[in-house]
C-alpha cells in the first residue's frame, strides 16, 4: 500500500529553519513514504530560502520515486508561490481533506 | 587589567574589598553612593560592578537597573552585595539584572572567585559584541560596493531613476539598465533568495555577467532567451540553493515597443492614461529547475507611460507583524499614485502604511519614464 506522510510547520518559514525543513522531510522519505503532504496551515510566512528548501525538499523526494504535496497555504504564501509558478510544480491542496478525497489516501497516522 | 567599580555606603566594606582586589592586580575603584556610582560607572565603563543593595537615596538595585538599562553598560557584570539572601531577594535581583550575588560579611577567597568568574564571562561577551560588530561593518561594506555597482541615473527622452535600500542583514538584489544600441535599452532587476553575503554574491555575479554581455550565443535583445541561458548557467544544487527571480525587458523607442520576460518575479508596473498594467510574464525562478521554460511578451508603451520595477523588499514589510499589506496593498499605491509621486515620496507611504521606519529586507525600485513621441529618436 502507498503510504502518505503529513509533515506539519508553524511559524515563519525562512533561512533559519531549512535545514529542519530538509530534515523532516528526508526523514519522511527514509521512512518509505510514498507521498509527502506538507501541511502549511500553521506557516504565518514564508520567504525566498523557505521556498528554496521546499524546492530542493521536491528534488529530493522525486529522486527516491516519491510526491511531495502541499496544503492549507495562506494568502502571503499563496502569493509567492502564485508569482513563482510553483503550481507547476508542486501539487497543490486546500486542506488535508481535500488532500485526501482528491487522492483518495488514507495517512499512515 | 580589568577595571572593577565597588560601590558601598560603608567605607571599611569599601577598603575590604579594595584590598583584596588589588591584590589580584585590578584595577579598582570606589563609589560611596548610588548616585557616585553611576557617575563613575559611566565614565569608567568598568567590566564589573560590585554594589551594596542596602543604601540610603539609590539602593544597589535600583543601580542595577540604570546600569543594565544603558546600552554602552548592560554587559557589565553586575554582583549584588547584600546581606539578604531570601530566595525572594535573589529573583528580585536577578529580575533586575544583577548577574551573580555576594552574601555579607564578605568571605575573601569567595570574592575573587566570583570576580574572576564575572570577568571571564563579561570577556565572552565583549568578544561577542566584538564580533557582531566586525560582521555588520563587514556587511555594510558590501552593500556599500553593491551600490557602487549600480547604474547612475538614466537622462534624456527615457529617464531611469532608482532607489537600493540595503537591509542591515544585506539581500540580493542588484539593477541594471544600458543601451544595447541607439534603439534598444536594456533594463532588468533581479533578487537572489536569502541574505548576506550568500546571496549578494551570486546577485554581483549576474551583474557583470549581463553587464559585460559574457553569456555566449546569447542575443540580450530576446528576454526569454537571456533568461533560458541564465537558468541553464545557475542551477541551484550548483550554487548553493541560491536562485533568483528577475525582471528583464528590452524598450525600442523607435516603435515605444516592450519586449520582456519575468521568472518568479513580481509585476512590472506600467501606468499610462489608459490606466495600469501589469507586466509578467509567468515563469519558475531562475536555478529552480533545469526543465523551466520562459516566454517573452510585448506591449506598446503609451506616451509620458512610466514604468515601475521593483523587489519584493516593497511589499514585505514585517514578516513577523502579520499585517495584511502585501503586494495587492503595493500595486494598489502604485496605481493611485498615477505616476505623480517621487520615489521618495513612495518609500515613505509604504513605511507609514507599515508603521515601520525601515525595511526587513532589500529593496530596489526602478522608475522609468519613456517621455513624449518617438520621432525624436530617429
Amino acid at each position: 500500500m502507498l503510504t502518505t506522510e503529513i509533515i506539519q510547520f508553524s511559524g515563519i518559514l525562512d533561512g533559519t529553519r531549512t535545514q529542519e525543513l530538509r530534515d523532516r522531510i528526508n526523514q519522511g522519505i527514509d521512512q518509505g513514504a510514498k507521498t509527502i503532504l506538507v501541511d502549511l496551515k500553521e506557516v504565518s510566512f514564508m520567504d525566498s530560502s523557505g521556498l528554496g528548501a521546499l524546492v530542493t525538499a521536491l528534488k529530493a523526494v522525486r529522486a527516491a520515486g516519491g510526491k511531495l504535496c502541499i496544503c492549507s497555504v495562506n494568502e502571503q504564501v499563496k502569493i509567492l508561490f502564485e508569482l513563482t509558478s510553483m503550481d507547476r510544480v508542486f501539487e497543490i491542496f486546500r486542506d488535508q481533506n481535500d488532500f485526501q478525497q482528491l487522492k483518495g489516501i488514507v495517512p499512515s497516522r | 587589567m580589568s577595571k572593577i567599580l565597588v560601590v558601598d555606603d560603608d567605607p571599611a566594606v569599601l577598603k575590604l574589598v579594595q584590598r583584596a582586589l588589588r591584590q589580584q592586580d585590578h584595577e579598582v575603584w570606589v563609589a560611596s553612593n548610588g548616585k557616585e556610582g553611576l557617575e563613575k560607572a559611566q565614565s569608567l565603563h568598568p567590566a564589573l560592578i560590585i554594589c551594596d543593595w542596602m543604601m540610603p537615596y539609590i539602593d544597589g538595585l535600583e543601580v542595577c537597573r540604570r546600569i543594565k538599562a544603558d546600552p554602552q553598560l548592560s554587559t557589565t557584570f553586575f554582583i549584588l552585595l547584600t546581606a539578604k539572601i531570601g530566595l525572594e531577594d535573589r529573583i528580585e535581583g536577578l529580575n533586575t539584572g544583577a548577574d551573580d550575588f555576594l552574601s555579607k560579611p564578605i568571605e575573601i577567597a569567595e570574592l575573587q572567585a566570583r570576580v574572576r568568574a564575572g570577568l571571564r564571562l563579561h570577556q565572552v561577551s565583549q568578544d561577542l559584541q566584538t564580533q557582531k560588530a566586525l560582521l555588520e561593518a563587514e556587511l555594510a561594506e558590501a552593500a556599500s560596493y553593491v551600490s557602487a555597482l549600480l547604474p547612475p541615473p538614466l537622462q534624456g527622452e527615457i529617464t531611469i531613476e532608482s532607489r537600493f535600500i540595503p537591509s542591515r542583514q544585506l539581500g540580493g538584489d542588484c539593477f541594471d539598465y544600458f543601451w544595447l544600441d541607439p534603439d534598444q535599452l536594456v533594463l532588468y532587476l533581479l533578487d537572489v533568495s536569502g541574505h548576506g553575503l550568500a546571496a549578494a554574491l551570486p546577485s554581483i555575479l549576474v551583474l557583470n555577467l549581463l553587464r559585460s554581455r559574457s553569456l555566449p550565443n546569447v542575443c540580450f535583445d530576446q528576454p526569454a532567451v537571456v533568461l533560458a541561458a541564465l537558468n541553464e548557467a545557475f542551477q541551484m544544487s550548483h550554487q548553493n540553493e541560491k536562485y533568483f527571480t528577475i525582471w528583464y525587458g528590452v524598450y525600442r523607442p523607435s516603435q515605444r515597443q516592450l519586449t520582456y520576460a519575468s521568472a518568479g518575479h513580481p509585476p512590472a508596473v506600467l501606468l499610462a492614461s489608459t490606466g495600469s498594467h501589469q507586466l509578467r510574464t509567468a515563469a519558475l525562478p531562475v536555478g529552480m529547475l533545469p526543465e523551466a521554460d520562459f516566454t517573452s511578451a510585448q506591449c506598446i508603451v503609451p506616451e509620458s507611460g512610466t514604468l515601475y520595477i521593483y523587489s519584493d523588499g516593497i511589499y514585505e514589510l514585517n514578516p513577523s507583524a502579520q499585517t495584511a499589506w502585501g503586494l495587492k496593498d503595493w500595486l494598489q499605491l502604485l496605481t493611485q499614485s498615477d505616476g505623480s509621486l517621487s520615489l521618495d515620496q513612495l518609500l515613505q507611504q509604504v513605511q507609514t502604511a507599515n508603521a515601520s521606519h525601515s525595511f526587513n529586507d532589500d529593496v530596489s525600485l526602478l522608475k522609468i519614464q519613456f517621455g513624449g513621441t518617438s520621432s525624436e529618436f530617429l
